[in-house]
């Protein structure tokens, strides 16, 4: 009997070592979840389901930097994990749980999170949807508008080819929502010049290597090429021209750092790169605010992109940061809305960190 | 030659039956610790946040019931002696099944639909059981193997995201409002409809036989192929289910692979903390609902620490680590005492 | 008067494990109303007959009649329908299910048990777990269940072995009870005394034949000791092998073992072997055998008792200790010892690697001249000196022997090292044991051929029931002696039932 006991006994005491391990992971904090309503002591809560992606972790440094720099934000709870809809339903209620104010969420679905988004609305609670739109009317949407990125980079590489010549797609990954937008918007502005023609497309699945790859073969390639319009691989683009000894063509790229100090930098790259702000997070959260002060706000903001051309010095350099790395989203504010510094959003900490 | 009459020591009166609850208390000391575990990490919750109730408690349950039925379907495959790699591919499948044809659906031919589904589960359950039976290819082998199959064709069904499902049908796992008993319901009645009679029946007894010791259950009498098919079948109707449930709670369907690899893993780490050895035959199916229960509350509750979910994640590994380290040397000490 | 049809008629019943024939034709009739003993030395074929008797395995050829009609069982549920209930030495119960659980997996009705159970006096609690039980008790219980199925036969396979006094006089009563009602029983024993006293007929198998069916009451211990033996009682042994100079009387002892107790049936055993003597181990099957010699090479850990090596105790649980104090094991499974795939150089030099004398590299010429020296003294054929596996069974234990010879050692355990062996080999290992002894090592041998003892041992002790029963010198050490002493029937009679400590504890849970 004194057998059994003792083992009902170190059972339970191994099970509550194992609790009290738990309980570490946490620490003197506790208690700061009933962050006020009033007076602009909000908590927000991130949610995102792709981890290891600098656009992503951008993103998210841009809600923690947004909340740091509005002064009204005490905490950023980031739900962070790879996952689909099923693992953001959950993290999204257990957000609601932790009595966050407003949610920035960047969606994995159109429309299976709407119920959860509906159940934070009747909670009171804030949640605006970033990068891609989710269909209740219960959130606030937040995007950049792909079909005008995709137009905007068009019209220029029309405007720097006066309107002939071959040119070359590459789009991003087929079926992606993102990539078809982009691809109706540069088929939109091309269908103004007869003369243009498409003569090669390519999917590169925004992979950098891959791009770059393909760009080297399309050069090689006997076809002539006088222009590329990418969907965001852009600098291993130009480095094919490097690399096979040739001058570039024209290439329309996106915001990547590296691709922005191309254009500042190197006299030779020709081309423009048309911004797709990560820190949309940020603006995501700047419109939260605003709701929460009782600002009235549309359902739907879309930010349009801009182009950078060589021809503005300025612009791209305001827009190129030696220090960070080749692909973050250079574009590191979205006036009027963001507020932070710089050095806010590179340090990538919110409120109490 | 004489047989002389040697000095015979006689069997002690068997041990005293020991009482009831002593029994109980030893033989459910896991799920007993499981019990605790998982009241300790409710009551941390409801000290975090605000306005703990039934919506916390509709999370935990409604979030978790697609991991719950893949755990329990992994838990019957592993009292009958083998493993399943295939589960989240299976639940996978079925969520694809169930969304592409429940889209439109109304609520009587969807739960017709979600009959068939459930059919077609065992289907697949019997199916792999054969496999391996006539193969003679270890189980881990040929699931892994029927796990791309069933992936593929959920890819087949559903190339992208999509589907649909009833909303009355979706209410019937999720709950409306606030409600978290129709999630616990619905893991309750098939436990209770078909386990619970299934434990003490022969077949169900074949099951854990063939897992506990393969020769003896020859001797007595049970056909390994016709037990290791009925485990299979039934994980496969849980699996079924889990697609189901995944279908109610998101309300349509996705072929992804991350999310299959994801509930196959998490059904093994579910098993092992519920307590059913994985060398079968030893445990049940109430410890694994609380061990996914307790693996969904630990990141949930660091969350709103800041703890990057990544600890979170290392943390959840750590508290298996341990559990199961000390359950196997607390299991060989008293094996040696 | 006329006969009433044999209850079963097994003729001409063969079954082979690949090259090994384990029955080569067994024929045995059982009458309504009869106890019927199943009697062989180790390896006679018993065992196979009562598997396929039970179901558990399928014969290659010759017929099985139950009540004049010809079955085929394809598994144990087709015996017990055709009225054959078995109870095994090792309980046929789930581990893991309660007693009652397992009643019910077999389809036994809990009410047809239940007197079966008072029969037997037993008071167990139905709800317990099989695992939690001691073996004596399962065995009890599984001998209740197969009652339960009421069998025309019921088949007990040493069912006695090592069981309580009190429980197997139980048994014997039951027993008795079946043949007053009209039934049967097939009774596997290798303690005479007990068939002589319930048994009315024997069979005895020898080499896969039924060489011998009689009367008890008519036949002696001696008739069917020497149905056992065969010719082999009869055959002039071979003349010892040469012997070195005789092991120094009163010389301190190379190993002593002090009541070693170890694994499930080894109950207390001493014994001492001299350097440069062989003591030979001889018992039935199941006496604690081998959990002596795991227990000795460090691969069992004894529950109590010490082990001295030149005075020393050797400690650990692990066999690398007894090997770096100088004791090695070969067992008779040489698969278990030879890697197949490697060369009959890699294998004979196995040791060398292992032994933790030398960090790094392996001297590649200090190698070759040890292996080169055991392969000339073992006479290794070298043909096949790129895969182990292609050796005959002989040469592999050589190379299991070989591989000490080329690692140094004191003490040499052999577990039955000529078991399958062909007799040329089997004389060139003779003479290997014996020249080691000659070198001043120290040999303990378990034989199951008995005749060995005369040949290479210098000394020999018999194990009965996990204990040491007998003891004598070689020379006297004749096959009927040797066989009186295994069954117990020698003048150092402990008492057949002899109960150690721990027959009543628990199964391991596994």
């Amino acid at each position: 009997m004194a057998h059994l006991a003792r083992r009902t006994v170190t059972t339970s005491v191994a099970f509550s070592l194992a609790l009290a391990l738990a309980a570490c992971g946490g620490s003197s904090d506790k208690g700061s979840g009933g962050g006020g309503n009033g007076g602009g002591d909000y908590i927000i809560g991130v949610s995102n389901t792709l981890v290891g992606n600098g656009w992503r972790e951008q993103m998210i440094c841009a809600v923690k930097a947004q909340s740091l720099a509005s002064g009204k934000v005490t905490k950023v709870i980031s739900a962070n994990r790879n996952g689909g809809p099923t693992e953001q339903i959950a993290d999204l209620r257990s957000l609601i749980s932790q009595g966050v104010d407003a949610i920035v969420v960047n969606p994995s679905d159109p429309t299976k999170l709407n119920s959860v988004i509906e159940e934070a609305k009747k909670k009171d609670i804030v949640v605006v949807a970033v990068d891609s739109a989710v269909t209740t009317d219960a959130a606030y949407n937040v995007t950049n508008d792909q079909k005008e990125y995709g137009r905007l980079g068009g019209e220029a590489l029309a405007e720097m080819l006066q309107g002939k010549g071959n040119v070359v797609e590459m789009r991003g990954i087929a079926g992606v929502p993102a990539d078809t937008d982009r691809h109706e918007g540069f088929m939109e502005a091309l269908g103004k010049y007869p003369d243009m023609k498409v003569v090669q497309e390519t999917n590169t699945g925004w992979d950098f290597s891959k791009g770059g790859q393909q760009a080297l073969d399309i050069l090689n390639s006997a076809e002539k090429v006088d222009g590329i319009w990418t969907s965001g691989i852009d600098y291993t683009v130009v480095n094919a021209f490097e690399t096979l000894g040739i001058d570039p063509v024209p290439v329309i790229g996106a915001d990547n750092n590296e691709f922005v100090g191309m254009l500042l930098n190197d006299d030779k790259v020709k081309g423009a790169a048309v911004t797709n702000p990560a820190v949309i997070g940020g603006v995501g959260t700047a419109i939260a605010l605003d709701v929460l002060e009782g600002k009235s706000v549309d359902k739907a903001t879309v930010l349009t992109p801009e182009v950078l051309t060589k021809d503005d010095k300025e612009a791209l350099k305001a827009n190129y940061f030696p220090d960070r790395e080749s692909t973050y989203s250079s574009a590191v504010q979205v006036k009027p809305y963001t507020t932070y510094t710089n050095e806010q959003l590179f340090a990538c900490k919110g409120p109490g960190e | 030659m004489t047989v002389t009459a040697p000095p015979v020591p006689q069997m002690p009166p068997p041990t005293q039956p020991r009482g009831r609850l002593q029994r109980f208390l030893r033989d459910e000391a896991w799920t007993g610790a499981l019990v605790l575990l998982f009241a300790g990490l409710l009551f941390w919750q409801s000290t975090q946040v605000r306005a703990w109730g039934s919506f916390e408690l509709q999370t935990l349950a409604t979030s978790t019931l697609p991991l719950v039925f893949i755990a329990l379907a992994q838990g019957v495959v592993v009292i009958a002696g083998g493993i399943d790699l295939s589960v989240g591919a299976q639940m996978v499948l079925f969520n694809c099944v169930a969304a592409s044809l429940m889209e439109g659906a109304g609520f009587g031919s969807s739960l017709a639909l979600a009959a068939l589904t459930l059919v077609l589960g065992a289907v697949v359950g019997v199916l792999t059981g054969w496999i391996i039976t006539v193969s003679g290819v270890p189980d881990i082998i040929v699931t892994l193997a029927t796990s791309f199959i069933w992936l593929g064709l959920a890819l087949w069904i559903m190339p992208q995201p999509g589907g649909g499902a009833n909303p009355s049908f979706q209410e019937m796992f999720v709950g409306s409002g606030t409600a978290y008993w129709p999630a616990l319901l619905c893991i309750a009645v098939p436990l209770l409809v078909v386990w619970v009679p299934l434990r003490r029946s022969r077949i169900g007894l074949s099951i854990y036989a063939l897992g506990s010791d393969p020769q003896a259950a020859f001797l007595a009498g049970v056909s390994a192929p016709r037990a290791r098919m009925t485990a299979y079948a039934l994980a496969g109707m849980f699996t079924a289910l889990a697609g189901l449930a995944t279908t109610a709670y998101t309300g349509g369907g996705q072929a992804s692979i991350a999310v299959a690899n994801t509930a196959t893993l998490g059904s093994v780490a579910a098993v092992v903390l519920g307590g059913i050895a994985l060398t079968g035959g030893v445990g049940g199916l109430i410890g694994p609902v609380l061990a996914v229960w307790c693996l969904f509350l630990i990141p949930a509750n660091l969350l709103s620490f800041g703890v990057d979910p990544s600890y979170g994640e290392v943390v959840r590994g750590v508290v298996i680590v341990l559990v199961v380290l000390s359950g196997s040397l607390l299991r060989r000490k008293w094996s040696k005492a | 008067m006329a006969q009433p049809p044999d209850l079963l008629e097994v003729r001409d019943v063969a079954k082979s494990y690949g090259a090994v024939r384990a029955l080569v034709s067994a024929d045995l009739t059982v009458s309504p109303g009869e106890i019927h003993a199943l009697l062989g030395a180790n390896g006679a074929g018993k065992s196979t007959l009562v598997k396929i008797l039970s179901g558990a395995l399928r014969p290659d050829s010759g017929t099985i009649a139950v009540a004049g009609r010809e079955v085929r069982f394809s598994s144990p549920v087709d015996a017990r329908r055709a009225g054959i209930a078995p109870v095994f030495q090792d309980p046929a119960l789930v581990p893991h299910l309660s007693v009652a659980d397992n009643f019910t997996l077999t389809g036994t009705d809990r009410a047809a048990v239940r007197p079966w159970l008072d029969r037997l006096e037993l008071d167990v609690d139905l709800a317990e777990r099989v695992n939690a039980l001691p073996l004596a008790l399962l065995r009890m219980l599984d001998l209740a269940r197969a009652l339960a199925h009421d069998p025309q036969l019921l088949l007990l396979d040493e069912m006695t072995a090592a069981l309580p006094s009190d429980y197997a006089d139980r048994v014997f009563a039951v027993m008795r009870e079946w043949r007053d009602r009209g039934r049967s029983v097939l009774f596997i024993s290798h303690r005479l005394t007990e068939v002589r006293e319930i048994c009315d007929r024997a069979t005895v198998l020898r080499d896969g034949r039924a060489v011998d069916t009689h009367r008890t009451a008519e036949g002696s211990e001696a008739r069917i000791v020497g149905a056992m033996l065969g010719e082999r009682a009869a055959r002039v042994d071979l003349p010892m092998a040469e012997r070195g100079p005789a092991a120094v009387p009163g010389a301190r002892p190379r190993l002593e073992v002090e009541e070693l107790v170890a694994g499930r049936r080894l109950k207390g055993v001493s014994l001492s072997v001299a350097p440069g003597e062989v003591l030979g181990v001889v018992s039935l099957e199941g006496q604690g055998e081998d959990d002596l010699f795991l227990a000795l090479a460090g691969d069992l850990r004894p529950k109590s008792g010490r082990v001295l090596v030149e005075g020393t105790p050797v400690r650990g649980r692990h066999p690398i200790q007894a090997i770096r104090r100088g004791i090695t094991l070969v067992p008779s499974d040489r698969q278990h010892a030879v890697l197949p795939q490697r060369s009959i150089r890699e294998n004979l030099a196995l040791p060398l690697y292992s032994s933790m004398r030398s960090w790094g590299w392996i001297s590649d010429r200090a190698e070759r001249r040890a292996v080169d020296k055991a392969v000339e003294e073992l006479e290794i054929d070298m043909r096949a000196a790129g895969q182990a596996k292609q050796l005959s069974g002989g040469n592999q234990q050589k190379l299991t022997i070989g591989r000490w010879l080329v690692g140094g050692y004191d003490v040499m355990l052999c577990f039955d090292p000529t078991r399958g062996i062909d007799v040329g080999t089997k004389h060139q290992i003779y003479r290997l044991l014996r020249q080691q002894a000659a070198e001043g090592r120290s040999v303990l041998m378990f034989t199951s051929e008995l005749r060995e003892v005369r040949i290479v041992c210098d000394r020999v002790v018999v194990l009965h029931d996990g204990r040491i029963v007998a003891e004598m010198p070689a020379a006297e050490a004749d096959e009927e002696r040797l066989l009186h002493a295994m069954h117990d029937l020698g003048p150092h009679d402990l008492g057949p039932h002899e109960l150690g400590p721990h027959d009543l504890e628990p199964r391991e849970a596994s």
